[in-house]
């Protein structure tokens, strides 16, 4: 039997995030998302925001524009190479992820996923931001393509061809259509666009680390730490997205200089 | 009663036409469940073209030959009509007719010209232009080779005693489609039409997505993360008259010729629709890897070059600028350039997602 190699899709964490798991046409469970991609192998870049692990597994979170990717490698898995790639690279890198997406239920019933790495590569900023670019072109058309298919009663693959739209949108919407009927893609959107009109960003990051370091270390007044609402109308104000705050609070969490004293509240650490 | 091509429409059934075999292609698909032989080609008669799938072909039947198909059906293929023939239909070789076929040419873009098409009109401009001579009968006759290109690829034309210009912009109508040695082509002859014309072709990268390619054209550039990288790379030792690989350091048809050392690799390229093998040599990879020709003639044979193509390409994200290529019905690119991701490019996608989705 001859197995084709399954596509890469290049999509962002966050629709990942609101996949769900259906059985493939061989009945086997497999990943399907809102904008209709069946992605059992993903291609994604991003932030090294925090590293963790043991002799048997290594696990980092990569931050892309949106939100976070989870990567795991197991020294004794399939693959024995998949622990040392992710061992080779630290917090504040940026890379890139190639790699099979794994799915667990969680106890409330919900999905969670993470990557099983197959490659992984330290990357420039440019290779970021082109996969961010493409990922956003990309998760574009498969919402257009949706929205063109419900304005029909009875859609089709052929007939969102006939469109303009490829072979994978075409089909991509039709399956979203079937299972994601009440899907809220106007909010997805709403988490995307911001992040994409500030893309340069995060060429700024060591710059923008220190603003935000320097806010918690200024203003925790009453000693219980600064509330992450006012962390993001001070980094608004200095020009600083909601998206680019989550990812430096991520990776200034995982180097230990704050911590979460309680929700949604930081403390500055004070090692000196 | 026998149809003419010009009366078939976009889905009958039990179609019965007399026609002339105009090319003929067999290409083998594997699937999960073996492989599957199937044909296809262009037939016509006085009313026009029409390209056919068959599924089962009689092989005493050449192009050329008149045959009859009866019981064939038609349907619309990629918006196009095209006749089907299966198990049930019959060819029936017709050794002494003839028919005058009428060559009809819808004008394309480069990149959309296919076997699908027997014959195209296009616009470009015509580059890397070659005369050669041929004997036919007796007679000395004129082959000019170049390459015609617009702004979405480049093919190779051989015009047959028609003259072509370096650097023309024209306008060719009735090219006959060719695919020789898995590369795409133009062939000019007596019944093509070449005349200037003006028209702006931009020089630009013509950048395409891998799932947008439909046939060997060239001149393209395709961006993407290099996902893996092929472990047959090699060093060859190659004649720098004749730049075929040679035996024993020594060309057989030009002993005294000098050689050089030339490498072989490949990988595989992720633009976010597909997936492509890319092909490289020296003229290719090295100005990429920052390696000058110099230091190559001196280190490739104590070199591993599968080390040096997965040091610099693996996980990378590059520019790839060549021509495609069929081989074993797989497409594949001859990389004539890389180039690492520049901010220009990703300036470029951006312009394109603002033009597209404001």
């Amino acid at each position: 039997m001859i197995h084709k190699r399954d596509q890469d899709y290049w999509i962002f964490s966050a629709e990942l995030r609101d996949a769900k798991v259906m059985d493939d046409t061989a009945g086997k469970p497999a990943a399907i998302t809102p904008l209709g991609i069946n992605i059992k192998r993903i291609l994604c870049t991003g932030t090294v925001t925090s590293k963790q692990g043991d002799d048997r597994m290594t696990r980092i979170t990569v931050a892309d524009p949106v939100g976070n990717f989870y990567v795991v490698g197991f020294s004794n898995g399939f693959n024995p190479e998949e622990k040392s790639m992710l061992d080779g690279v630290g917090v504040d890198d940026r890379i890139l992820v190639i790699g099979k997406v794994s799915s667990y239920r969680n106890s409330e019933g919900n999905y969670l996923f993470s990557i099983r790495p197959e490659l992984v590569s330290k990357i420039d900023e440019e290779a970021i931001k082109f996969w961010g670019l493409k990922a956003y072109y990309f998760a574009k058309r498969r919402y257009f393509a949706i929205r063109e298919a419900q304005k029909s009663e009875d859609p089709s693959a052929d007939m969102l061809k006939e469109s303009g739209y490829t072979q994978v949108e075409a089909e991509s919407a039709i399956n979203a259509i079937r299972n994601f009927p009440n899907y809220d893609y106007q909010k997805l959107f709403e988490v995307i666009e911001p992040a994409m009109s500030s893309m340069g960003s995060s060429s700024q990051l060591p710059e923008v680390r220190s603003i935000i370091l320097d806010y918690i270390k200024n203003n925790d007044l009453d000693g219980k730490g600064c509330r992450y609402e006012d962390i993001v109308v001070a980094a608004k104000n200095a020009g600083i997205d909601q998206s680019t705050v989550d990812e430096i609070l991520n990776s200034l969490g995982s180097l230990g200089e704050i911590f979460e004293v309680s929700l949604k509240r930081y403390k500055f650490v004070d090692t000196s | 009663m026998l149809s003419k091509i010009i009366d078939i429409d976009s889905a009958r059934q039990n179609i019965d036409m007399k026609v002339k075999l105009l090319s003929l292609n067999k290409r083998t698909i594997k699937n999960d469940r073996g492989e599957t032989v199937y044909y296809y080609g262009i037939i016509g008669d006085e009313t026009g073209t029409v390209p056919f799938t068959a599924w089962v072909f009689p092989p005493a039947v050449r192009v050329g030959d008149v045959i009859e198909i009866r019981s064939c059906y038609s349907n619309l293929y990629n918006g196009k009509i095209r006749i089907y023939i299966d198990g049930r239909s019959e060819i029936i070789l017709k050794p002494d007719s003839d028919i005058e076929v009428k060559r009809t040419s819808d004008l394309v873009k480069i990149r959309d010209v296919s076997l699908s098409m027997p014959y195209v009109s296009v616009i470009g401009k015509i580059t890397g232009v070659r005369k050669k001579e041929y004997e036919n009968d007796g007679a000395t006759k004129s082959v000019y080779q170049g390459y015609i290109e617009d702004e979405t690829a480049r093919i190779r034309i051989s015009s047959f005693g028609k003259q072509i210009q370096e650097n023309e912009v024209v306008r060719i109508d009735n090219a006959r489609v060719t695919q020789f040695n898995g590369y795409m082509g133009l062939s000019i002859g007596d019944s093509s039409r070449i005349e200037t014309v003006t028209a702006n072709i931009p020089e630009k990268p013509r950048h395409v997505f891998i799932s947008e390619i439909r046939s060997p054209v060239g001149g393209i550039t395709i961006t993407g993360f290099v996902v893996s990288v092929g472990q047959g790379s090699r060093i060859f030792t190659k004649c720098s008259v004749c730049r075929r690989i040679v035996e024993d350091g020594k060309c057989k048809d030009h002993p005294s010729a000098p050689v050089y050392p030339d490498i072989f690799g490949y990988f595989s390229l992720s633009d976010g629709t597909g997936t492509l093998t890319c092909y490289i040599n020296s003229d290719s990879f090295l100005p990429y890897a920052g390696i000058t020709q110099d230091q190559f003639r001196r280190d490739a044979y104590s070199m591993n070059p599968n080390m040096v193509i997965r040091k610099n390409l693996l996980g990378k994200c590059i520019s790839v600028s060549g021509d495609l290529r069929i081989q074993d019905d797989k497409m594949t690119l001859n990389a004539q350039s890389i180039r690492a991701i520049s901010q220009e490019d990703n300036r470029e996608i951006g312009n394109i997602i603002e033009e597209e989705f404001q």
